[in-house]
């Protein structure tokens, strides 16, 4: 796979202000890259270095192998999807797909004809000759789109470009836009504070934060695997339990208050350093203590029948008895502290460990198990060390 | 509404329907204070347009409608020949200006450059200063220099003082313009040269044509500054009407004065359409 955009080394900086730290990225041929962070991370500052709007401070910046230090923005084989669009409010949409073209110096016939399919490929063809005060936001973000897309660029560039848009068109455009760019298969690079948006367009994503990229990698990377606590924190939900490191041996244990909780990580640790345990809340299992029943609980069948010797129990067991089968997990006892019923799961708040909060999240699957927690109830979480992960500051 | 019916007991029955009321009587007060102002701005100019009608030759005294001073005036060859350096000098001057003005909005708004801030101060001073200040200085900057006075020290007075006016009206149309259309123009392959041409100007353009409007007005009526720097010869209309009353008040002034106004109405308000497209 041949790289299509290449940051070595860069930096910006504006007077004091260090926008960007030395950051190093490369970005392949026909990929969906995201650029992922909270405002002021750098992220857009990035996007306009590779527009050519801001010169790097230092380092270097390649497009198809090309250095592209002092060539300026209009030279650059790279279009750009503003965040406000940017659409030329005196020309007709036709015009605006056209402006393009018409700068590069193609012939007039073969203008015509490359507009009119931009236009039908983000379906706006009925609008053309309308301009952009008369079309709506969704409507001038497809002829944004159509408009960069028509100089057929080796890179396009998208800052934020679904910000303005509400939830719901918002999401059917994030379809819609990973459809278009697998079907003219050039390189997206996207820039968004959106996680979920990053996380349903990219083939990759960086994840920044003051002018740094914590991590690179794909969605489920980045989800599952965490590198730091701000990406954890950052992507999705995640608990934290601050301790010291007590043990390493393939499964970090980690102390707590008294007690100890455990999970894995990437990292080098040394015993008694400062960890987190993070742990998203859909990653804890949450069982009544003491004695239960089949149906009281999400576990599979089979399972349970090989603790009971090839034979489900029709009556009461311990439910402690189950899950110390199982390799290298761990569980302990909490008191449901808040219940939130949002649909599709129920949310807890479980105090653990005396004074430490644990969220969890159990999916509510109707009436298959019988299972509810009220606040006050007595229970019992439990996770597998592959579930949690340890990491540093 | 009950409470217009009955103002009297409403109000005393209910404080809110007192507030109210008193909100109805400031609106009112403020409406008639509004007439009133009107009326004293331009009752005079009024009177002016109605005695350039009147068919005698003492000012004060009505004797019946008639076109006669404007059949005067237009037969009257030093008027004439005012109005036409009047013209020459608004249209010259205003072309130079909006030239120059609009390229001085176009760096102050998308340009950083050494000592911009103290230019920028500076730009507002003809705007604010007395015209006799103006007229004094200019006067004195072609004396130092040694430039005899023409229609010409005219015109480039009057594009000293009109440069101001363009670029402020530029540069606020200009603010109002997203800079990032510029870059969408770059990032779509234009240069800054056909960035400002399909881009930047088109948009502008409203503005250039307002301020242009509006430095032609000014160049039209200025007297002050004309009066201090016009040279042997060079009289411009206002110049030319002064020096008409200086021979005491007829009614052809009032019939010249009333065309000036006319004229220059017209002409602020199209400008004034086009500052709100």
């Amino acid at each position: 796979m041949s790289i299509s955009v290449k940051l070595d080394h860069v930096k910006k900086q504006f007077g004091d202000f260090t926008a960007v730290h030395d950051l190093e990225l490369e970005i392949a041929d026909g990929e969906f890259f995201s650029m992922l962070g909270p405002s002021g991370c750098g992220k857009t500052t990035t996007l306009r270095m590779i527009a050519g709007f801001e010169q790097p401070t230092s380092g270097e910046l390649y497009i198809m192998g090309q250095p592209v230090a002092g060539i300026p923005a209009y030279r650059r084989p790279v279009n750009t999807v503003f965040q406000n669009y940017a659409l030329f409010p005196h020309m007709t949409v036709a015009q605006n797909v056209a402006f393009g073209l018409e700068m590069a110096k193609v012939p007039k016939p073969e203008i015509e004809k490359r507009v009119k399919d931009a236009l039908a490929l983000v379906q706006m063809s009925p609008m053309s000759e309308r301009k952009p005060s008369q079309l709506s936001g969704g409507q001038q973000q497809r002829v944004a789109l159509a408009r960069a897309l028509v100089n057929r660029p080796k890179v396009l560039l998208l800052d934020e470009p679904l910000g303005a848009l509400d939830l719901k068109l918002r999401k059917a455009m994030q379809l819609e836009l990973k459809q278009i760019q697998s079907d003219v298969g050039i390189t997206f690079i996207y820039v968004t504070h959106d996680q979920e948006e990053a996380m349903t367009m990219s083939n990759r994503i960086a994840v920044m934060s003051n002018g740094y990229v914590q991590q690179i990698g794909s969605p489920r990377e980045i989800y599952e695997h965490p590198q730091n606590r701000f990406v954890a924190d950052f992507i999705g939900e995640t608990n934290f339990l601050e301790g010291k490191v007590e043990e390493v041996n393939g499964v970090v244990k980690l102390a707590v208050g008294n007690s100890h909780v455990i999970g894995r990580s990437d990292q080098e640790l040394s015993l008694g350093q400062k960890a987190y345990l993070a742990i998203r809340p859909e990653k804890i299992n949450m069982y009544p203590p003491g004695k239960v029943t089949v149906r009281d609980i999400e576990l599979d069948a089979e399972q349970i029948a090989d603790v009971f010797g090839g034979r489900v129990p029709s009556g009461p067991f311990d439910i402690k008895q189950v899950l110390k089968q199982e390799h290298e997990s761990m569980y302990v006892n909490g008191n449901v502290a808040e219940a939130i019923y949002i649909g599709t799961d129920t949310r807890y708040r479980v105090t653990i460990l005396g004074d430490q909060q644990l969220f969890v999240r159990t999916q509510n699957f109707g009436d298959r198990y019988d299972t509810t927690f009220e606040v006050g109830d007595e229970v019992l979480l439990h996770w597998p060390a592959e579930n949690a992960r340890i990491l540093t500051e | 509404m009950s409470a217009t019916t009955f103002p009297g007991r409403s109000a005393a029955a209910r404080p809110s329907t007192r507030s109210r009321l008193q909100a109805t009587f400031n609106k009112r007060a403020l409406l008639w204070l509004a007439i009133g102002l009107f009326l004293f701005l331009y009752i005079p100019i009024l009177i002016l347009i109605i005695y350039s009608f009147n068919d005698s030759s003492q000012i004060g005294l009505w004797a019946g409608f008639s076109l006669r001073w404007y059949g005067e005036l237009f037969r009257n060859q030093a008027v004439l020949d005012a109005l036409k350096l009047s013209l020459w000098v608004a249209l010259w001057s205003t072309l130079i200006s909006t030239f120059l003005g609009t390229l001085t909005a176009l760096a102050l708004e998308r340009h950083n450059f050494w000592g911009k801030i103290t230019y920028d101060a500076i730009l507002y001073l003809p705007v604010i200063i007395p015209d006799i200040v103006m007229a004094l200085s200019t006067l004195l900057f072609f004396v130092v220099l040694g430039v005899a006075l023409s229609k010409y020290t005219i015109l480039i007075a009057h594009v000293a003082f009109n440069i101001s006016f363009v670029a402020i009206v530029v540069r606020a149309r200009l603010a109002d313009m997203n800079s990032t259309l510029e870059e969408a123009a770059a990032d779509l392959g234009a240069n800054e040269w056909q960035s400002f041409r399909r881009v930047t100007l088109p948009l502008l353009m409203p503005g250039i044509i307002s301020g242009a409007l509006l430095a032609f007005t000014l160049s039209l009526d200025d007297f002050v500054i004309t009066f201090f720097v016009a040279g042997p010869g060079s009289t411009t209309l206002p110049v030319r009407v002064y020096s008409m009353i200086r021979f005491g008040l007829t009614p052809e002034v009032n019939a010249v004065s009333t065309l000036m106004f006319l004229g220059s109405t017209l002409l602020v308000i199209i400008s004034l359409v086009l500052q709100r497209r």
